[in-house]
């Protein structure tokens, strides 16, 4: 995806499993689309038809959410993806410390 | 030195020094010397003499602790030493003679107790008890079967020493048939251990799935933001402030901890910012005056303001609030008594030309007066709750609300007698501000009867959507026939609640169904006993396209049948009460989103 230029040749292009997820301070996530898409707020950005610079380019930047919150976010992600449908569902762990800044996070992406 | 000397003192038989933890009783027990090999051979001492033959292992265990063998244990070992393999034998023999006999009865009788273990998972492994050397039928007669006696363990090809410790297997009569190696126990320990778990889980979670049934929600996967919320209120007394955490979760957090009861002084602090504009605050309980005074004097831009359960608002509060709160437009307070006319007429001079709505429940200092007050200072009134007002007692207060002609949500309900709210008040009222009205609720107002309906409701009401008469046991069929026969100036309701209007009966419901089955929503025909199968066959003919919810708890005609004839009738169904409808069990097919709460069938 790296000739974002053309959006003819981006279009014939079959879309990429993966979609990254950048940090404030730089780290990069990269996870199944489906797993973005758990979230409406990025799942709406890479939207194809909005014709975002986040769908062209698969990547999005999260400039409120540092690393630690983001890791605990795709965590969620993974955890969702896992258990949505299952009966025996463990709980999912949050470090105290972090519910506050994870509520507002979560808020942003509706999840 | 001297720890290592006296080491060897202790163990007697002169077994290896190195052990692993032991429990009280083996070190006693060893301390007596006494021991496995001990034990056995009291035990095959036991068993040469024929009288004893039958003493259970109870007994044996009984004696040895009764009687404990003091310091000449090892002389008697020593003495017994040499007839050891002699007896062995014997054993050996005897063992096998029984075993011959019990398969030979075996053969011979009915095999209906083997069966019967095949059926248990845990006796699944019966059938194999024929291979092993000593054969564990399921004879009723009581084995003999004594610690220190070498058996074949019941599961698995290993022989073993019996121990006062040793696994017992039972059949389902509860008589031991075998015994289990140290593997296979702890096997059987751990699956025991795993079973237990699983149903604890699945008891939870059972647990759960009703207490989401009873809040009417179906069990949901959480979400991120639900798990934040409850790790925050959890330490809802750590935070010092919430960030953009939106207003959504803002007061999703404010129920939990009112519902929690937890709202204190220190907790509302967070709640405060003077950018809100809607404060809705469901258990005031907690919170004194100075704080309710810090509602308005951080949020003086609120236009919106609902308190619950306010009962420390007093004159003073009221007060300030009426000098801050500039825009409100919206007041809704449950158990404030402690505000009395004066401020009330205060407030209303003040609010009336923009107050919007209003509520007042469960205070009896808000009296006639200041109903005189409210009806003549509010000009843009659109929705009013009177509710439990035990300081109305004028018979003519009620009528008064009818000069406020913009009303468009109107609820009198629970007065403090029935006669303050009669048929002619609330003829006066409806012709006035019938014409506009959409709400209506006159719950516990049991004075009124039919010719309400009538002249009040059916000449008035053209936009009415939502009529609530819970208890008004004086209404009856003719009248509810009257009301919905040709009332076509009015498109059909949305909501109806008849919770025990006993009076009423099929022709009533049959009535309604005919006028409003097209916009019908939510019904609650609680506890109107005399219904029939007759209403549930005519909502089969006519279906009802909108209907949601529907309470239909008590009422005795409603059994499986109606529940299949609603789940077809009615495709946007979601909720259907069936509290005391004891004919209602899970054996009808419904579908998925329909959930049915309140069968006896249903229990956790």
């Amino acid at each position: 995806m790296s000739d974002l230029g053309s959006d003819i040749e981006q279009d014939s292009k079959p879309r990429s499993k993966y979609v990254k997820l950048v940090s404030s301070d730089g780290f990069e996530f990269i996870i199944l689309r489906e797993l973005a898409e758990i979230s409406p707020t990025l799942a709406s950005m890479l939207d194809e038809s909005f014709e975002f610079k986040e769908s062209k380019l698969n990547k999005i930047v999260l400039r409120e959410m540092d690393s630690f919150l983001l890791e605990k976010v795709v965590d969620y992600l993974y955890y969702h993806k896992k258990f949505s449908d299952k009966d025996d569902v463990p709980d999912f762990e949050i470090p105290t410390e972090m519910a506050l800044e994870l509520l507002v996070a979560a808020d942003f992406l509706n999840i | 030195m001297s720890y290592r000397r006296r080491a060897p003192a202790n163990t007697i038989t002169g077994e290896s020094h190195i052990r692993g933890p032991t429990s009280a009783l083996t070190g006693f027990l060893r301390e007596h010397g006494i021991n496995d090999d001990l034990i056995r051979r009291r035990q095959e001492l036991a068993e040469q003499n024929p009288d004893n033959d039958d003493e259970n292992q109870e007994e044996e265990e009984g004696d040895t602790e009764e009687h404990p063998l003091d310091g000449a244990a090892p002389e008697i070992s020593s003495a017994v030493q040499d007839q050891d393999e002699k007896e062995d034998e014997e054993l050996q023999i005897r063992i096998a003679a029984r075993r011959k006999r019990r398969l030979a009865k075996q053969n011979e009788s009915d095999y209906t107790d083997s069966d019967d273990d095949d059926n248990d998972d845990s006796q699944a492994a019966a059938s194999n008890s024929s291979s092993t050397p000593i054969s564990f039928s399921s004879n009723k007669k009581k084995m003999t079967l004594a610690p220190g006696m070498e058996i074949k363990c019941y599961e698995c090809p290993v022989s073993f020493k019996i121990t006062a410790f040793s696994r017992k297997v039972k059949d389902i009569d509860g008589i031991i048939i075998g015994y289990l190696c140290k593997d296979c126990a702890q096997e059987a320990l751990e699956k025991e251990k795993l079973k237990r778990e699983k149903a604890l889980k699945a008891r939870k979670r059972r647990k759960k799935v009703a207490e989401a049934l009873l809040d009417k929600q179906e069990l949901k996967f959480p979400s991120l933001q639900d798990l934040c919320v409850k790790l925050i209120i959890k330490y809802i007394d750590d935070v010092e402030q919430f960030g953009d955490i939106g207003t959504v979760n803002l007061s999703k957090i404010c129920q939990i901890l009112c519902k929690n009861r937890l709202l204190s002084d220190a907790s509302l602090q967070l709640f405060l910012n003077p950018e809100i504009k809607d404060l809705e605050l469901f258990d005031c309980s907690k919170l004194n005056a100075d704080s309710l005074k810090k509602i308005a004097a951080y949020c003086p831009n609120l236009s919106n303001l609902s308190l619950q359960f306010a009962a420390r608002l007093n004159d003073n509060v009221f007060d300030y609030y009426i000098d801050r709160l500039d825009n409100l437009t919206s007041l809704h307070l449950n158990g404030s008594f402690l505000i009395f006319d004066d401020m009330w007429k205060k407030f209303f001079e003040k609010f009336g030309k923009q107050l919007k709505s209003f509520t007042i429940k469960n205070s009896y200092r808000f009296t006639d007066k200041s109903i005189d007050y409210l009806v003549s200072n509010c000009q843009v009134l659109e929705s009013l709750t009177l509710s439990r007002l035990d300081g109305v007692i004028s018979p003519t207060s009620y009528g008064k609300i009818s000069q406020i002609s913009t009303l468009r949500h109107l609820e009198i309900s629970f007065p403090t007698n029935e006669g303050l709210v009669t048929n002619d008040s609330v003829i006066q009222i409806l012709d006035t501000v019938g014409p506009q009205l959409e709400t209506l609720v006159l719950d516990g107002c049991s004075a009124l009867t039919d010719d309400f309906l009538v002249k009040g409701i059916k000449a008035n009401c053209l936009e009415l959507k939502k009529l609530s008469l819970k208890y008004l046991d004086q209404i009856t069929n003719s009248g509810f026939q009257e009301l919905f026969t040709k009332w076509d100036s009015n498109a059909g309701l949305m909501s109806l609640d008849l919770q025990k209007c006993v009076c009423l009966g099929d022709d009533a419901l049959v009535a309604m169904i005919h006028h409003s089955s097209g916009s019908l929503i939510q019904l609650d025909i609680n506890s109107i006993g005399d219904l029939t199968f007759e209403v549930f066959n005519a909502i089969k003919k006519i279906g009802l396209p909108l209907l949601t919810t529907i309470d239909c708890g008590f009422v005795r005609a409603v059994d499986n049948r109606v529940v299949k004839i609603l789940n077809d009738a009615a495709p946007q169904l979601k909720i259907m009460e069936v509290f005391g409808c004891n004919r209602c069990n899970g054996s009808v097919n419904i579908r998925k989103g329909l959930q049915i709460i309140g069968r006896q069938s249903d229990s956790i």
